[in-house]
């Protein structure tokens, strides 16, 4: 038994010892019922440690709801709801659901803001209580349940001076991140451009409900699809084998404000010379509203620029001097505000990120583009129209990475994307429309999107450029190699 | 690599049964010598691994007896005084692995205390899992425990050591497995269960706390403190960004749906089993604190346990990292700054400027989960 096996084994088993359902006693409490006798979810439910849940259920809406990570639910009910509490459930929940004839989605953290995984018929399979990290710190290696929250991993990975390119939000589950590409944390240094790239291997609950495991050596046509197959894989994940890097020692930042008036100017100094620092210095920038200017003020008033630069760095001075081209630059003598020296740590950039990804009422979308000043310009020209109370650009420098051949095959050298948020109910309609009009305008400078932020609800028929043509129709014959039934839901609006 | 050390199978072992109290159970306090405080007292030293409590709590000439085959179930039979009941332990250590054990209710009568419960363990020779129902009879004198019987379904047990397969509940015996299905049980799909789907990935699917999240144990606070700081981090009176392991939950406590929602939840983490309390009664008081601690003991208790009247949470339940963190934001007004929070404003005000970091360090330490 290797390490790794023993070192798991500890933690599961103190997991087991601690997980321990009370039942009796709560027979008179409201919310416990036993499944109606005879019925599909008593059959289920009589097979698995976790909850089924069905549309004749009382609480049958607040379970959907809370599939949704965030408050604007998504009106699609599927039949049947599963909360998974171990793999066999998974298991048995996709056997039944093939015995049932019901198609199957998957969710972990709802983080999706298309919420692509609620589908209005069949089976929803919710799977964020898989949990556990274990870590082999000598082969550098970790295998983590899906359930695990990218801001967790970091921090248990730094106990053995360990890291990986997690999402920038804390809170988002390592699952559906990497499945769909992954825009983590430095993967220009790290993982070749994004974080499935780090996946060693997973395994992986099968349409006839077999456990897998894919890797490069071991059903390695499934392992392509793994890696940015995201929400149109037919299989369902339940464990990753992660590599991890040596972490780094600082997280070496500056973060400059500047005024509207210098967008051309900030994306100009993205395009020319973020790419000359090195690989582990990551760079973008966010235009965003000041708090309490008026929401009808002039864009110049109300809109700043944020430029943040983060070195993943071996010391202090290593990151001093990452950072210094880009200090010397002109344009960074002309911010209005800056903060530098800034001695970072994982806890504290997912501290100080909290505020970027609000549990509000939002949706977003973006491109992958190689033309940042032209992507610029068609967002410039919408800005100041935008109906949300909340429009956040983010420009992110991706790098110049030849990625390995997998179903995660768009990118560009930059990630940009467009959050919105709202507060009223009334203010969701003209939002989604006012960014489906200008992710429509921003086709003509793109190189595809990526899945995990698209706008699926808005544009499905653009969800196929998210791969390159030969990867989705590698995709489309692998799903009918490993699905032949279906038994998996593909993309959000094609099954 | 941290390994296993020797002592982790008799931990395991005391686990077994370990203060994993159901809904129904008596949370006293404080130590009481009361029948059902003794025994409760007893389980929670069992989940420590607190043989002092053991030697306090069990008689000289207690008998001890789990019904089955000696011959044939090494644990078997009846044992004397805290002597056998240690051999008993051992001779559970060595046989079983991964114990899993449930306590459901005390029902009390006069000295005798009866617990019903479910135990689950895996018998180390054979490797099959047995799940088997009992229920533990106390008898309690003179706050000692003069008398245990394990009334257990040791048939069951039996045959998992002869190696039958047909009483093996492992399914498979995955390592990541967490829990065990059941026929015709009732299945929680409360409210309170769907809403906490959210507070999982940080607080753990059991709502005992992830350290690698920041997020601390909710099991074992008293129900209207968990539902008012809820209510506090969604009306803007905790939560400030700069409370940076704090503010995260105001998105996660906004996104609640209601007031409503607040009960339900709350009321899911009461259902929750408890994560044992710190032995704080019985840690000694370090002298750099000695003059702090009465103060902290007017609110929260003599042993941190908290005090519902004085709506002061238990300290007891909470790990360390958490209440030094805490101590922390209150001295530095990023907690209990609202006016309209008085419970927060009197902790902050009675956290003086001058509480530095070693005093904070060792107060975390004397109240606090390792």
């Amino acid at each position: 038994m290797s390490q790794l096996e023993l070192w798991s084994r500890r933690r599961f088993v103190k997991a087991s010892t601690l997980a321990v359902p009370v039942i009796a006693g709560l027979a008179g409490a409201a919310g416990f019922a036993a499944p109606l006798a005879g019925s599909a979810a008593a059959d289920l439910q009589n097979r698995i440690a976790g909850t089924v849940v069905v549309k004749d259920d009382e609480n049958y809406e607040v379970w959907r709801q809370s599939m949704i990570w965030q408050r604007a639910k998504a009106d699609r009910r599927p039949d049947m709801i599963v909360q998974a509490e171990r793999i066999e459930d998974v298991q048995e929940a996709v056997r039944f659901a093939a015995t049932a004839g019901m198609k199957v989605t998957t969710r972990c953290g709802g983080h999706s803001m298309a919420a692509c995984f609620l589908r209005d018929r069949g089976m929803l399979i919710d799977i964020s209580r898989l949990d556990g990290i274990a870590v082999d710190k000598a082969a550098k290696l970790a295998v983590v349940g899906p359930g695990v929250f990218c801001r967790g991993l970091a921090e248990r990975l730094a106990q053995d001076d360990l890291a990986f390119p997690g999402a920038h939000c804390g809170t988002v589950p390592i699952s559906g991140f990497l499945l769909g590409g992954g825009v983590g944390m430095n993967t220009n240094a790290w993982s070749q451009g994004m974080s499935v790239f780090a996946v060693k291997a997973v395994d992986i609950v099968m349409a006839d409900g077999r456990l897998l495991r894919a890797s490069e050596s071991e059903n390695a046509d499934l392992f392509w699809a793994v890696r940015g197959g995201g929400p149109g894989l037919f299989g369902v994940v339940v464990r990753f084998h992660l590599q991890c890097f040596d972490a780094p020692k600082v997280i070496w930042g500056a973060t400059y404000t500047f005024a509207f008036a210098e967008l051309d100017a900030v994306t100009r100094l993205m395009d020319k010379l973020v790419p000359q620092l090195d690989k582990d210095v990551e760079v973008l920038y966010s235009v965003a509203a000041l708090p309490g200017v008026a929401e009808d003020a002039p864009v110049d008033q109300r809109q700043r620029i944020y430029l943040d630069v983060n070195a993943f760095a071996a010391s202090e001075a290593e990151g001093r001097r990452k950072l210094a081209l880009l200090q010397r630059d002109p344009l960074i003598a002309r911010a209005l505000d800056k903060v530098e020296d800034r001695a970072g740590s994982f806890d504290r950039y997912y501290s100080d990120n909290e505020a970027a990804f609000p549990q509000a009422y939002w949706m977003g979308d973006n491109i992958w583009t190689d033309r940042p000043m032209e992507a610029i310009a068609v967002l410039k020209r919408h800005i100041p129209d935008c109906p949300a109370p909340r429009g956040t650009p983010v420009v992110l420098y991706m790098g110049t990475n030849s990625m390995p051949d997998a179903a995660c095959s768009r990118i560009g050298r930059f990630y940009v994307a467009y959050y919105l948020e709202w507060d009223e109910p009334a203010q969701e309609a003209p939002s989604r429309a006012y960014c489906l009009k200008v992710f429509k305008e921003l086709k003509a400078v793109a190189k595809g999107s990526y899945i995990n932020e698209m706008d699926q609800e808005g544009r499905p028929e653009d969800i196929r450029d998210c791969y390159s043509p030969k990867a989705w129709a590698r995709l489309e014959q692998l799903r009918r190699q490993w699905d032949p039934q279906g038994q998996f839901h593909g993309f959000y609006g094609q099954s | 690599m941290k390994m296993p050390s020797p002592k982790v199978g008799l931990l395991a072992a005391l686990l077994l049964f370990s203060g994993v109290a159901g809904a129904k159970a008596l949370t006293p306090e404080k130590p009481a010598d009361d029948p059902a405080s003794v025994v409760h007292q007893l389980y929670e030293a069992f989940e420590h691994g607190d043989m002092a409590a053991l030697e306090r709590l069990i008689a000289k000439d207690a008998s001890w007896t789990y019904y089955g085959p000696a011959s044939q179930l090494p644990f078997g039979g009846t044992r004397h005084g805290p002597a056998g009941v240690a051999d008993f332990f051992a001779k559970v250590a060595e046989t079983l692995d991964n114990p899993v054990a449930t306590q459901l209710e005390y029902v009390v009568t006069g000295d005798t205390v009866a617990v019903p419960g479910t135990e689950e363990s895996t018998v180390r020779a054979t490797g099959i899992r047995y799940k088997a129902d009992l229920v533990h009879v106390f008898k309690v004198r003179n706050g000692k425990i003069v008398s245990f019987e394990e009334f257990i379904d040791s048939g069951k047990v039996l045959l998992a050591f002869q190696g039958d397969k047909s009483v093996d509940v492992s399914a498979g015996g995955d390592a990541m497995a967490t829990a065990t299905p059941g026929s015709r049980r009732l299945v929680d799909k409360s409210v309170g269960k769907a809403i906490f789907t959210t507070c999982a990935g940080c607080h753990g699917n059991d709502a005992k706390g992830l350290n690698y999240m920041y997020a601390p144990n909710l099991t074992g606070q008293h129900s209207d403190y968990l539902a008012r700081q809820l209510t506090n981090f969604r009306d803007g009176k905790r939560g400030k960004m700069d409370d940076a392991h704090g503010f995260p939950m105001v998105g996660r406590a906004t996104a609640i749906p209601g007031a409503d929602g607040v009960k339900a939840v709350v009321a899911y983490v009461a259902g929750l089993p408890k994560l044992a309390a710190a032995p704080v009664a019985s840690r000694a008081v370090p002298a750099s604190i000695v003059d702090i601690v009465p103060t902290c003991a007017t609110c929260h208790g003599a042993a941190g346990e908290g005090n519902f009247d004085m709506q002061a949470p238990a300290l007891n339940r909470l790990d360390r990292t958490y209440i030094a963190q805490q101590l922390v934001n209150f001295r530095t007004g990023k907690r209990g700054y609202h006016a309209d929070d008085p419970q927060g404003a009197l902790m902050a005000a009675s956290v003086p400027e001058s509480l530095g970091s070693d005093a904070i360090a060792a107060l975390a330490k004397h109240y606090g989960r390792d």
